[in-house]
């Protein structure tokens, strides 16, 4: 009996600090990004789109990130559709369409998506304009 | 206004990739260095002085241009002035010894080319680019004192440009007799300095540490970076309308305008702005607008395009012999707005790329882009790329979010 309650103590903890890190995310994201749209999903998972524009002369890419406690932050670009090559890893492009920013553990849990990913997007973003221009992805990576 | 400043850094970048690269700058200033040094060394019956030896042209101006393909070369303007009055020389006899001089080195005498109308050409072998230079030397000696106060007091020439005025030798097509030409590119080399001077002042420290941080293994200190190499917008606009011009006539190179019209209306309406692109569609609109400001004359239906330091030389003088050639010229102003405009107008860097790669060449434009975007690594990694809020808009220094290091990676399932 001790043993169920505190299993389901330990999982009302963790669930709480999935809410809590869910609700941390989108509030640093609303600071940011005050026009942007966003869905909650149940707990654990919401949904950020927004115009992103990389620079001045940039056109104006719609992205839309899904978030998930399990999964982290995966971002997509649904406007315009991407110019992909065969080999994907030219622009760092995973083959379910989201796009590689951070090699693993640059990016954790506490950091605010805010600060790291979407200033990673734009730049990715960048980086891809330039590459249809040259051939060449000038980001490092 | 931020459009207009990216814009500016793209046209500056584009510039960059005109340059002549800095090595090759330097293994130029020490051929002509070396050329000049013989001829400097020569004994010439009658003179009591050296000879004065000087470049002229582009690479004096600071307005060299790339070749656009390994089969073109670069052209150095070197001017061997003894100072002997015409009453002591005839044009025939100062051509042959100055050509004699150079005949008498073996090196120079294996590639010096048949003789030039004006000149005497040296043709380098190919470098390790496979770019190749000829140097063209003009035998000169300073013009009459008669002329240059006539300069002064007729036409309001400033003494100090028409101090400079010299004689040079012209050999005629037709009967091979020579004569004398009036000529004085180094007073019109101090009026173009004079003219980018206040912008020139402005910019000149903060270039030359650019070009310092750039090319340590050349450039170590600020006395060590040559005043020639930096690049006000003035010029900067110069060598952008010089390769549009190149690449907009390579169907009829006949009928293209001479890079002394480029350079001298350019330099007319030029008005100290510091803003290259700003800079670029002035002096376009300057020049398509020739009735208003002037800078281009109809003199009783005859075209002028007058120097600035010798106001009876007309640098459109094959205009008035040919209407082909204004007809061209003004076809490829319009064509010059039509380009920059339409390049602003495009959304997103690839289509900017895009839009100006057939009017400046693909080559240059590609490696304008990469600098660009290398340029942003570094920022990123010297920790001052930043991220504006709501736009997202990249930038070194102005912006709420500071981008982090990081690795782009991938792809993976």
């Amino acid at each position: 009996m001790r043993l169920k309650i505190q299993i389901i103590h330990s999982m009302a903890h963790i669930i709480e600090q999935i809410r809590k890190n869910v609700a941390y995310q989108i509030s640093e994201l609303k600071r940011y990004f005050p026009d942007a749209k966003y869905e909650i999903q149940g707990n654990r998972t919401f949904i950020w789109k927004s115009g992103i524009k990389p620079s001045e002369l940039s056109d104006i890419y719609i992205i839309k990130i899904k978030y998930s406690s399990s999964e982290g932050p995966k971002v997509y670009v649904l406007d315009p559709n991407l110019v992909i090559p065969k080999d994907r890893s030219l622009i760092h492009l995973n083959y379910d369409d989201t796009l590689c920013l951070f090699i693993f553990g640059e990016w954790q849990k506490d950091m605010s998506i805010a600060e790291t990913i979407i200033p990673w997007t734009s730049e990715w973003l960048l980086y891809y304009e330039i590459w249809l221009a040259t051939g060449k992805w000038l980001g490092g990576g | 206004m931020e459009q207009r400043q990216q814009f500016n850094q793209i046209l500056r970048h584009i510039a960059e990739s005109l340059d002549i690269p800095i090595s090759k700058y330097e293994l130029a200033k020490k051929r002509y260095t070396a050329v000049g040094k013989w001829l400097e060394d020569g004994y010439y019956v009658g003179m009591s002085s050296i000879p004065e030896i000087y470049v002229q042209g582009s690479f004096r101006l600071g307005t060299v241009v790339r070749p656009i393909t390994e089969e073109d070369e670069y052209d150095i303007d070197l001017v061997c002035q003894l100072n002997i009055s015409k009453q002591n020389l005839s044009p025939i006899r100062l051509k042959k010894i100055i050509g004699d001089r150079l005949k008498s080195n073996k090196d120079y005498a294996r590639m010096m080319d048949k003789e030039g109308r004006r000149c005497w050409t040296l043709n380098y072998a190919e470098d390790s680019d496979g770019v190749r230079f000829h140097m063209d030397i003009l035998p000169a000696i300073p013009d009459d004192d008669s002329w240059k106060h006539t300069l002064i007091s007729k036409h309001g020439i400033p003494d100090q440009y028409a101090a400079y005025a010299i004689a040079i030798t012209n050999k005629e097509r037709i009967n091979n007799s020579y004569d004398w030409l009036r000529s004085n590119p180094r007073g019109y080399a101090d009026w173009f300095d004079n003219t980018k001077q206040p912008v020139y002042t402005q910019i000149e420290t903060q270039e030359k540490l650019i070009l310092i941080e750039r090319h340590g293994d050349i450039y170590v200190s600020i006395e060590d970076v040559p005043n020639e190499i930096i690049k006000t917008p003035l010029q900067r606009v110069i060598q952008i309308l010089k390769r549009h011009r190149d690449i907009w006539f390579q169907k009829n190179p006949e009928n293209k305008p001479i890079s002394m019209i480029i350079t001298t209306l350019s330099a007319l309406a030029y008005d100290n702005e510091t803003e290259l692109f700003l800079a670029l569609i002035n002096i376009i609109d300057k020049i398509e607008h020739y009735v208003d400001t002037g800078l281009i004359e109809k003199r009783i239906g005859q075209w002028w395009i007058p120097n600035p330091v010798d106001p009876l030389e007309n640098f459109a003088d094959k205009w008035n012999e040919n209407p082909a050639l204004p007809s061209a010229f003004f076809k490829w102003v319009e064509q010059l707005k039509y380009d920059f405009n339409n390049a602003l107008k495009q959304k997103g860097l690839h289509k900017i790329a895009e839009s100006l790669s057939p009017v400046i060449g693909q080559r240059s434009v590609a490696d304008a882009f990469e600098r660009l975007g290398t340029s942003y690594t570094e920022n990123r990694k010297r920790g001052v790329l930043k991220t504006a809020v709501s736009t997202g808009v990249l930038s070194a220094g102005s912006g709420a979010i500071k981008n982090p290091d990081h690795t782009f990676h991938g792809p993976h399932n």
